[in-house]
Order: structure tokens, then C-alpha cells, then sequence
């Protein structure tokens, strides 16, 4: 399984990054600096990392103004640090398994265009690297009330 | 049967309870009791998907028990609410141009000689309140659906959205609830999504805010679709097979329908899960392409009947398709989004964006095809028979055989008892100030009627291209109505319209009846008439009596309306028990009385249509109607914090004949803008239309008709009924005054300055504001 | 009779008004499904005009116009190129716009295939619906705006319509008389407030507002205060310009 992640270039807006930041600014307290998001991509299939860098590069990613990163899914979470540089915390938040995920489908049938043939399922979700000086119990409430809905997503982090 | 069966016979009324709640199949112990004794008659157990089938069917969802029940009602018996009242009504107007009213998904009425419209409004308010985003798109999705399950086409949407204020104390909130904010966001956002992948318009809406909404917000959404008359067909014929299209099936909103008759509590998230469903509009838009070339790839539809898979899934829909006739399903063929589904989650799954159509055995080929090049699935998983029976077969097992008629009319008449309680109230008579100019401000800020622009402007109003009048007018004001050219090379309209106010709450028929008369003249703003209406409930538990006796008295003001402004009741909905429980305390929080009522009006010559924004300095100010002192359930008294007062009533006959007159004068060309009062009175309405108009307004009190009232604050304020501001072209005046007769009075004219200067009774200025300073008062709530 | 082919996908929802601007301005109008053209059930062949017309297609999913793109990109290029090459005209509104642009067809400086621009989220991070102004300021190549006036006005309603691309591809763009239309009041964050271009021969357009949905006065938000509006409104000339010019040539 491999996880391929989509963020923007520095030089460029990070609309979903700006909004989960405004949202969580607006609970109060919370000393955030700075929210970027990756757009993330679960890929279950026979792949080889030549096929997941060219669903990156032709599919998922936007050459002109996004960057990508993929590695292998790993269940203990570790992947995430693709995510970032340092000092940040990594919240990854998926549907929870059942629940329907329809960009998901959409993917897999788009990377069958791509001619790649083994791809059994794709999952979407959103991985937000928060900048800030907040603590465990404080990250715990922001995902609670900001950033995923616990009814249909789950929700983890670690701290980079 | 080779089936799983479920001991039904020889249990006591307490394991029959028991049965139904373990099962969670919200039957009443009656309705238990009936089941039984049905399957004693056949002297067998019922098989689960047996059980399940009368859970759905007989849901409050889909047979209105409440209003369709006996109730009685302060010594009066009423034998079924709906038909004694709102279908009563419509069946004495009788219209020549309702098609199909209350029977079908949606109400159609005639739009020209050549084509229907097709209106339903439907409510998706527990869904919503624990997943806004998700719960609201498939909410619309679901009436697109309705909309589509006539064969039309959707060509727009309303919404209209109730919550607590969006600034709700954090530390206040219920527990497990969550907050307004984040659901007025949620939802936008799901209507938004959902409405523009779709490609249709949503032109139309509302907002509601309230204290009593923080447990149970209410999400209505609207469609108004058109087709071609000759294409309506609605015959599913014994040999015809039952065609499923659109989506795949999971186990998405199992248990839905039946979880809308609960209430919710703090145990809601971890019981309810699977009623939550996750929208794909895309590929409802994939059918709705398919099911249109299907309707007309020849001159008659290739199909006999269509309906949608709405709330019970299958079961309603094979159930309602095949009532006359009988049906036999293969569940095995129905394709399934992963595996392991029990048959009769199969059945009852609630999972979005499917049709279900009856296809005669020549044209199946044909119609798959069709939908397989829009890249969606269509499948054969049935068919019609004519022995009056529903049968369930798995794997060529039969594992379910219900009897269509006993499933369909046995269930027992609910029986209800219902009271009414009002209290008089004293009205607070409050001082006036020197100075109104804070209040009014105060009052463009309140929730409810501060700008809703960064709502509105998320929301695609101009796909299709049909939209004439649209929900921002002029420079920026709120437009009351929106105006559709369905056909391009036609001239011909249809004007759609809301009205509702829950704060109204305090006397339940005069609430009804003043929503109607809002939907009603928010209609007559923009050139409407002809007028259709459809009525929506949400309400608390019909069990408690008070709630019933208020819902006895709505439903007779719908009554009432509907002869006196001979618009006729076509479709309707109801969603009850909207009361939040904190887990264990006694007393459950209902929410206000909301109903909201949806007018669909004709306009012959869309270029005739009205807007309300100010269009030229020098033109005179006129008011139509008297306003009287009715300030119970005023924004006013809100923002005052007091209570007390009479909700306002609706004086029948004056407020028809003022609306028919002042349609005429529009027609004549005579009016150039026109507003209706409601949430803040005369002194809202008359900024309102300074913002859309770049103009400034000069109103007298003293002209403004009314008996007996000496303050100034009760003339600016009240939120008396069938009230309209309207801007009169220059020199059309006389003109204006011979048509309106007594039920105008001039009171004001538009200015070029900048301002908006109202003159008290005893002539002095009490308002003299700056429109700027108000605007941004206006603006300022909802400025996300 | 110049022939339009209106290209439809899952999700495409602005096609009748599109091929109803198009029957207005002189043209038949067909609408066809991508699967048609991919099947060989159809043919580029039979037509002198390609839209690509506004909506969801494929949801936005990954982003707007992508996967569209994509299907455009790895099933049907050989054909596209061939259509353009030919001389003949395509045009692509808003999601149209955002399909060739990311199927590397426009501006298409480098060849065919390679994608040297885009449009992405919108500044505020919100859909947006307003009518906005547009400065016409094109000098003559291309053939959709020949001889319209200096302004119009037209709606918008996009999600991602923020045009971004390199210095040096914004600096060809200018120097060849390539923007075609601008922002009077940029809505979105568009570089240089560009709203529409066009290829270096001027039969590729891609423009984000749409002009299909202001072809009569009726459908302009202020008909009702501005007694001095045209009946037609300022969108018809694109496409009526469009169906003159495959006239002749054709």
C-alpha cells in the first residue's frame, strides 16, 4: 500500500490550510502559527514506487503549483513525517472504514486512464501540519472540534 | 422458508416491545400487535426482512401516522388530519391547473400548454444535526431525486436553514451537540456541493435563528423541476421488470426513517451511525442524464413508472411502485458496494443516488445501454406481477412474502389526544426613544436578518441559464422571490417563494396562517400569482399533547389560508420529534413551531417582473396594508428582551384582494420596486431596499395606516402581515391610488442622499441614519 | 451548416445553455459524450467548432478539470491536436478552460502534452457567484472576440479560478496578443487578473466567466433598474464571431 501526499509549493496559497487555520483560531485559545494541509491518498494495489510516482506526478499533483510525496503505508502511522520539515504536529484524518468515499472511487477509476492496472481501492483524506506551541491534550481538541467529525472520520497524530 | 424468523407468535405485549426495540423498528406496541396477528393468520413466524419490511412502511416517515391518525382534539374527533383540513381545501378550490397533488414524490400543477412543474421541499434535519455536511447534501440530493421520480427535470433548489445563533456560548452547548456555527457551516457547504455538481440552480432560501434550535437544527430543502406533460407516466404494468439504476447499494442509512421518529440524544452518535449517509452527486447527475435520454430518446418514455430510493430504500420504493399489482425482487442481483450484506439490509439500505424504474420486457435492453454510456450501473433485480403479493427472493430462495394490501393499509390508525394551550399576554407597552437609529441597527445585525451574502454567493444561481430574477438584487439587497425562465424562447415564468416564523410560536394558528400570508406575498413582490403552496412541519413529539394541539391548530390556519387566498395545498411534508433529551433528565427541549410554506407562482411575461431595489430619487413611497399592534414573537421585543403582546393575525379577505390589486398595478407597469415587511418591520424593509437601490427613503409615520397606536416603535417595528412597501413610477400615482383603493396610504418618497429619515408622530425625526452605517451593520454578522 | 459539438462528461452541467448559445449564434449543436468520442462512435471530423462547457466534471475530484483532462490527455490527444491543427476552433469555458489548459492544449507554447499553467482555489477558498467586468484586451488574434467592445460584463461561478503561471509564460502570453479578456476587478487572485486567453494562432480560446449565460438582457442582474441594456446580451458575440469565422473558412 502506498500513501501519496499533495501540498502546495511555498510560493502558493494553501486555501484548506488557511481555513482549518481560521477555524481553529476561532475556538479561542489555541496558539497556532501556521496550518498546511497535504491532500492524501491511500492506494491499495500491486504497485511498484515507478507506478505511485507517476500517479503522483500525471494524476494527483499540479505541476505548476504542488508538490508531492509518497511512501509506503505504514499502520503505525510512521509515513506521516513525509509530511513535514520539523517541529510541527501531524494530524491525519481519514473516513472511517464503511463509510463511503466517493473521490476515492473517482481516483481509481482516473488511475486506470493512467494505463496502471492494479490498483484495488484508493482512500482519500487530508494530513494538516499544524505549527504551534500546543500540547497533546490541546491538539486532541482541536481535531475533536475543528478538523474531523468523529461520527464518519478518525482521526490521529504525532508530534514531528 | 429457507430464511431467518424472528418468534412473533405467543409473545406478550412486553416481548413485543421488546422485539421492536431491540430491533430498533419504532413499531408501537399496537402496530406490534396487528403484525402478529397477521402472521398468525398464516400460521407461521415472520422471516427478519418480513419485520423489517413493516418497520419501514410503516414508519412515521413514510405513512405520516400523526397526520393521517384519529386525534382528538379539545372534545372535537378529527379523523385524519391531513384530509380533513389541508387536502380538504385543495379538493373545494379545485383547480384546473393541479395535475397531481399528494400522491406521487412531488405536486405538479400545469406551467403552459405543453409542460408541468414538479415541486417537492422535504426536511433532513436529524441527519444533519450529526453530520452537517454530509446530512445536508444528501438531503438535497434526496429531493432532486423526489423531483426526478416524476420523470422532470430539476431546474432549481431551495433551502431554508434553522439554528441557534451562530454566537452560542461554547460552555452553554449540550453535551454531544455540536456547535451552530459549525453546522451553519456544514451545511452551506454540503447544499452547496451537492446542489452545484448537480447543476442546478439553488435561487431560493432562507435562514431561521433561534435558541431552540441548539439540539435539533432544521434543514429544508426544495426542487422545482419541469417536463414535457405528455411525458408523465405512472402505470407499472404486471411483466414489466424493475430496473435499478444509479449507485451501488451498502449499508448506508439503514434504520433512517425509523431513526427520524426518535429523539435524539447523547447516545445519537454511537446508535446512529448507520444512518448517516455520504452524498455522490456526481452520480446522481450521471442518472439523472441517463433516466432524461430514457424519458426521451423516442416519443414515449422507454420506461412505465419511475420513482426514486428514498427514505426505506427498496422497500418504499418497490412497495409504492408495485402496490397495485404485486412485485417479485431477486436481492441477489442488486449490485453491492462491498460484500457481506444480509438480505435485509439489502432491502432496507438507504444508500443515495439510485432510481427505480419499471421497464417493459422489450425496452430493457435499451434502457441499461442507455445508462451504461453515462457511466453509471443499471440492473434487472425484479419484476411486476399481478397476484398482489411482495416477493423477497435471495438466491432463487424465497425468504419473504407479505400480502401488498395488509402491508400497505393495515397498519393501525394512530390515536392521539390533543390539547391546546395559550396564554394571553400582556404587552410590555414600552417607552419610545428619542432616537431609533441603535435599534435599527441592533436589528440589521440579528441573526436572522443580517445579510446572508456569504451564504448566497457560494451557491451557483446561473447554471442552466434560467435564472431571471435572482436572490441578490440590485446593488445588494435580499431578494424576496426568485424568477425562472424555464424556457428559453418563451416569455412565461415561475416565481418561487418562502415564508416562516417560528418566534411566531406563541399562537400556533396565527403563526400558520401569517407564514402562509409571508410566502404569499414574498411572491406578489416579484409579479406572482397563480399561486401554489406546499407546507412543511417540524415539530416537536406528537405524543405530548400540547405539541399536537398546536399542530391541530397550524393545520386548520392551512386550511383556512389556502380557501381564503385560493392557493391550493399540492404536496407536503412532516418531521416530528424534534425534542433533544440530555440522557436520563425528564424534560426533553422542543424546538419552536417551525413551518415553513412554499409558494410556486406563475408570471406570464417574465419582463414584467418586480425587484426591490430603489430605482429613482423623487418617486413616491407607498405602503400597502395596516399595521397594527401585534408585537409578540417581533425582533423588536428580542432584541429588547421582553416579552409579551399578541402574535401578529391575518385579516383574510383584505390581505387577497390588497395582493390581487397590487399584481394588477405591476402589470400596468405602475410599480418599480416592491418589499414586503416581515423581521424588523417597516424600518427593516425600507433599508433593505436603500442598500439594493443606492438610494435613501423619507418616510411619515403619521401616513402610515393603522388604528389606535400612539407610539412610534409599534409603526416601525410591529411585524404585522400583508404589509408592502412599494416604490410608485413618478406620475403614476392616481393611477396607483384608483387601483389600491383603501389599502394604500403614501408615506414617504426616495431620496438622492444617502440616508434613510424617518419622521415620528408627532413629526420629529426618530430615525436619521447614514445607509452606509446601516449597511455595514447589516453586513457585519455574517461576515466569514 | 456549421456544426458545434458540445463536449459533455460525467458532471458537465452548463452544455444546454452552451449549445443553445451556439444555435442562437448559427450553428447546429450537438451534445456528445466523451465515451462517444472514445468509442469512435463519434468524430472531431464532422465538426468545426469544439466547447467545452462549464460544471463539475468528474466531481472537481483530485481538482477541477483534472481527470477530464487526463481522459482528454491519454484516450483522445491525437485526435485534439489533429482539431486544432486543422485550424478549427475550440473553445473551453470555466471547467472547459480548466481541462485544456491542464491537458496541456493551452497555451501550448512547448508542443502539446505539457501542462504550463493552471487555475487554482480562488483567494478567499470559496466558490464564488458574482458578475464581474471584463476588459476585452485583445488586438486581433483571436477569432472568438473580433470586434467586441472594450468592456463587457459576465458572470463568474468558480471554485478554482485563479490563473497561475511562470514569468516567462505570462510574458509570451502578453507579447503575442494572447490575453484576451482581464479582471477590471480581480475576484480571485488571477496573475496579471488574466480572465481568458488563447493559443498562438488564435483558434484555441479559455476563458473562466461565462458568456453562455448572458446571451439575452434577461438573465443581467440589473435588467430591471437599467432601461438603456441591449435585448442581446454581451456574451452572443462570442459565439456568433466563432460560427461566422467556420463559415467562411469551412
Amino acid at each position: 500500500m502506498w500513501v501519496v501526499g499533495v501540498g502546495y509549493k511555498h510560493e502558493h496559497r494553501d486555501p484548506a490550510g488557511e481555513n482549518a487555520k481560521a477555524d481553529i483560531l476561532g475556538l479561542g485559545s489555541y496558539d497556532v502559527k501556521n496550518v498546511k494541509t497535504l491532500q492524501t491518498y491511500v492506494i491499495d494495489g500491486d504497485l511498484e514506487s515507478g507506478d505511485a510516482e507517476r500517479i503522483g506526478r500525471e494524476l494527483l499533483a499540479d505541476g505548476v503549483i504542488q508538490y508531492f510525496k509518497f511512501s509506503h503505508f505504514s499502520d503505525d502511522g510512521s509515513h506521516a513525517a513525509f509530511a513535514s520539515a520539523s517541529n510541527a504536529w501531524i494530524v491525519e484524518v481519514f473516513f472511517r472504514p464503511g463509510v463511503m468515499d466517493p473521490v476515492g472511487l473517482s481516483v481509481a477509476s482516473a488511475i486506470s486512464v493512467l494505463g496502471v492496472k492494479s490498483v484495488r481501492s484508493v482512500r482519500t483524506g487530508t494530513t494538516y501540519v499544524i505549527e504551534g506551541d500546543l500540547s497533546e491534550s490541546e491538539v486532541k481538541a482541536i481535531c475533536e472540534k475543528c478538523l474531523a467529525n468523529d461520527l464518519i472520520q478518525t482521526y490521529a497524530y504525532r508530534r514531528i | 422458508m429457507d430464511a431467518r424468523h424472528i418468534e412473533l407468535l405467543g409473545k406478550s405485549d412486553t416481548e413485543l416491545l421488546e422485539i421492536s426495540r431491540m430491533f430498533m423498528l419504532a413499531l408501537n406496541l399496537e402496530e406490534m400487535q396487528k403484525v402478529q396477528d397477521y402472521f398468525k393468520r398464516h400460521g407461521r413466524n415472520p422471516t427478519d426482512i418480513e419485520l423489517e419490511t413493516f418497520a419501514q412502511t410503516w414508519s412515521e416517515h413514510c405513512v405520516h401516522k400523526t397526520f393521517r391518525g384519529n386525534i382528538e382534539y379539545n372534545g372535537q374527533k378529527i379523523n385524519n388530519l391531513l384530509k380533513s383540513y389541508i387536502i380538504k381545501a385543495t379538493n373545494d378550490l379545485r383547480m384546473p391547473w393541479c395535475v397531481h397533488v399528494f400522491e406521487d414524490n412531488a405536486g405538479i400543477v400545469e406551467f403552459n400548454d405543453k409542460h408541468n412543474i414538479a415541486v417537492k421541499v422535504e426536511t433532513h434535519n436529524h441527519p444533519s444535526a450529526l453530520d452537517p455536511y454530509g446530512g445536508a447534501g444528501t438531503g438535497s440530493g434526496g429531493v432532486f431525486r423526489d423531483v426526478m421520480g416524476v420523470g422532470a427535470k430539476p431546474i432549481m433548489s431551495t433551502d431554508i436553514l434553522f439554528f441557534a445563533p451562530p454566537d452560542y456560548p461554547h460552555d452553554k452547548l449540550p453535551k454531544g451537540v455540536l456547535h451552530p456555527k459549525r453546522l451553519m457551516k456544514g451545511v452551506v457547504a454540503g447544499i452547496r456541493d451537492y446542489g452545484n455538481r448537480m447543476g442546478i440552480p439553488t435561487a431560493n432560501g432562507g435562514f431561521g435563528f433561534h435558541e431552540g434550535y441548539v439540539g435539533n437544527p432544521l434543514v429544508y430543502a426544495g426542487c422545482l423541476g419541469i417536463m414535457p406533460k405528455e411525458k408523465y407516466v405512472r402505470d407499472a404494468k404486471p411483466g414489466d421488470k424493475i430496473v435499478l439504476a444509479g449507485g451501488r447499494t451498502g449499508r448506508d442509512g439503514i434504520h433512517g426513517v425509523t431513526f427520524a421518529s426518535l429523539e435524539l440524544s447523547t447516545d445519537s452518535k454511537k446508535t446512529s451511525s448507520g444512518a448517516v449517509q455520504i452524498g455522490n452527486a456526481i452520480e446522481e447527475k450521471r442518472v439523472l442524464d441517463g433516466q432524461l435520454k430514457a424519458r426521451d430518446v423516442r416519443d414515449v418514455p422507454l420506461y412505465s413508472a419511475i420513482t426514486d430510493c428514498g427514505g426505506g430504500g427498496l422497500s418504499s420504493a418497490i412497495g409504492e411502485m408495485g402496490k397495485k399489482t404485486g412485485a417479485r425482487v431477486w436481492l441477489d442481483k442488486v449490485p453491492l458496494k462491498y460484500d457481506g450484506l444480509e438480505p435485509w439490509e439489502i432491502w432496507i439500505s438507504e444508500a443515495q443516488e439510485r432510481m427505480l424504474l419499471a421497464v417493459p420486457e422489450e425496452n430493457v435492453a435499451e434502457v441499461l445501454e442507455i445508462f451504461r454510456e453515462e457511466n453509471t450501473e443499471a440492473n434487472v433485480i425484479g419484476e411486476f406481477t399481478s397476484d398482489k403479493k411482495l416477493t423477497l427472493m435471495f438466491n432463487d430462495k424465497t425468504i419473504g412474502e407479505l400480502d401488498m394490501g395488509f402491508l400497505h393499509d393495515g397498519f393501525p390508525k394512530a390515536e392521539k389526544k390533543a390539547v391546546l394551550k395559550i396564554s394571553e399576554k400582556k404587552d410590555p407597552d414600552l417607552q419610545d426613544q428619542k432616537d431609533f437609529g441603535m435599534d435599527v441597527k441592533a436589528l440589521l445585525s440579528s441573526p436572522t436578518i443580517a445579510s446572508k451574502e456569504w451564504v448566497i454567493r457560494q451557491y451557483d444561481h446561473e447554471v442552466q441559464a434560467k435564472t431571471v430574477i435572482k436572490p441578490i438584487q440590485g446593488l445588494g439587497g435580499p431578494g424576496d422571490a426568485c424568477v425562472l425562465r424555464p424556457i428559453y424562447d418563451e416569455w412565461k415564468g415561475v416565481v418561487v417563494s418562502n415564508g416562516y416564523n417560528p418566534r411566531f410560536s406563541g399562537n400556533p394558528y396565527n403563526m400558520a396562517l401569517s407564514a402562509i400570508d409571508e410566502a404569499m406575498r414574498n411572491n406578489v413582490c416579484c409579479g406572482g400569482r397563480r399561486i401554489a403552496l406546499l407546507d412543511n412541519f417540524s415539530w416537536g413529539n406528537p405524543e405530548k399533547p400540547d405539541r399536537l394541539g398546536a399542530l391541530v391548530e397550524a393545520v386548520k390556519a392551512c386550511h383556512d389560508g389556502s380557501l381564503a387566498f385560493c392557493a391550493p395545498f399540492i404536496s407536503g411534508k412532516d418531521s416530528l420529534y424534534n425534542e433533544y433529551s440530555l440522557g436520563g433528565a425528564k424534560d426533553t427541549i422542543s424546538i419552536p413551531y417551525t413551518l415553513v410554506i412554499t409558494a410556486v407562482g406563475i408570471i406570464p411575461d417574465v419582463r414584467k417582473a418586480v425587484t426591490m431595489d430603489l430605482k429613482m430619487a423623487g418617486n413616491p413611497v407607498y405602503m400597502v396594508g395596516e399595521t397594527k399592534d401585534e408585537m409578540d414573537g417581533s425582533h423588536y421585543y428580542m432584541i429588547k428582551h421582553v416579552d409579551g403582546g399578541t402574535v401578529p393575525g391575518v385579516d383574510l379577505a383584505k390581505a387577497k384582494e390588497s395582493m390581487d390589486s397590487l399584481v394588477e398595478a405591476m402589470d400596468a407597469g405602475l410599480v418599480r420596486a416592491c418589499h414586503d415587511c416581515s423581521e424588523g418591520g417597516l424600518a427593516v424593509a425600507a433599508a433593505e431596499m436603500c442598500f439594493a437601490g443606492g438610494l435613501g427613503m423619507r418616510i411619515d409615520l403619521d401616513n402610515v395606516q393603522q388604528k389606535c397606536i400612539v407610539k412610534n416603535h409599534k409603526l416601525l417595528f410591529s411585524e404585522s402581515n400583508s404589509r408592502f412597501l412599494v416604490e410608485v413610477a413618478k406620475g403614476k400615482e392616481d393611477e396607483f391610488e384608483n387601483l389600491m383603493g383603501s389599502h394604500v396610504s403614501r408615506i414617504g418618497e426616495v431620496t438622492q442622499r444617502n440616508n434613510l429619515l424617518v419622521a415620528g408622530l408627532n413629526g420629529r425625526a426618530i430615525i436619521d441614519e447614514d445607509i452606509d452605517d446601516l449597511r455595514k451593520a447589516w453586513r457585519k454578522t455574517f461576515d466569514w | 451548416m456549421v456544426k458545434t459539438l458540445v463536449l459533455r462528461a460525467d458532471g458537465t452541467n452548463c452544455d444546454e445553455e452552451t449549445a443553445y448559445a451556439f444555435h442562437l449564434a448559427g450553428s447546429h449543436a450537438d451534445r456528445v459524450h466523451i465515451n462517444e468520442l472514445i468509442k469512435g462512435k463519434k468524430s472531431l471530423d464532422d465538426y468545426q467548432i469544439l466547447a467545452i462547457p462549464g460544471g463539475f466534471a468528474h466531481g472537481d475530484d483530485v481538482a477541477s478539470g483534472k481527470i477530464l483532462a487526463n481522459l482528454i490527455r491519454f484516450k483522445l490527444n491525437k485526435d485534439f491536436v489533429k482539431f486544432i491543427e486543422s485550424g478549427k476552433l475550440v473553445i473551453g469555458i470555466c471547467n472547459g478552460f480548466q481541462a485544456i489548459v491542464k491537458a496541456g492544449l493551452l497555451p501550448a507554447f512547448g508542443g502539446f502534452g505539457n501542462q504550463e499553467a493552471t487555475l487554482a482555489a480562488n483567494d478567499s477558498g470559496y466558490f464564488i457567484d458574482k458578475w464581474v467586468t471584463l476588459n476585452h484586451v485583445n488586438k486581433g488574434k483571436c477569432v472568438f472576440t473580433k470586434g467586441m467592445k472594450s468592456e463587457i460584463f459576465v458572470p463568474i461561478n468558480h471554485a478554482e479560478g485563479k490563473f497561475i503561471a511562470s514569468s516567462e509564460i505570462l510574458h509570451s502570453l502578453e507579447t503575442n496578443d494572447q490575453v484576451v479578456f482581464t479582471y477590471k476587478d480581480n475576484p480571485n487572485g488571477s496573475m496579471n487578473s488574466i480572465a481568458g486567453i488563447c493559443n498562438t494562432q488564435g483558434n484555441v480560446f479559455g476563458l473562466m466567466p461565462h458568456p453562455e449565460k448572458f446571451v439575452s438582457k434577461y438573465t443581467h442582474p440589473f435588467w430591471t433598474r437599467d432601461k438603456w441594456l441591449p435585448e442581446e446580451g454581451d456574451g452572443l458575440a462570442i459565439f456568433r464571431n466563432a460560427v461566422n469565422y467556420a463559415k467562411k473558412k469551412f
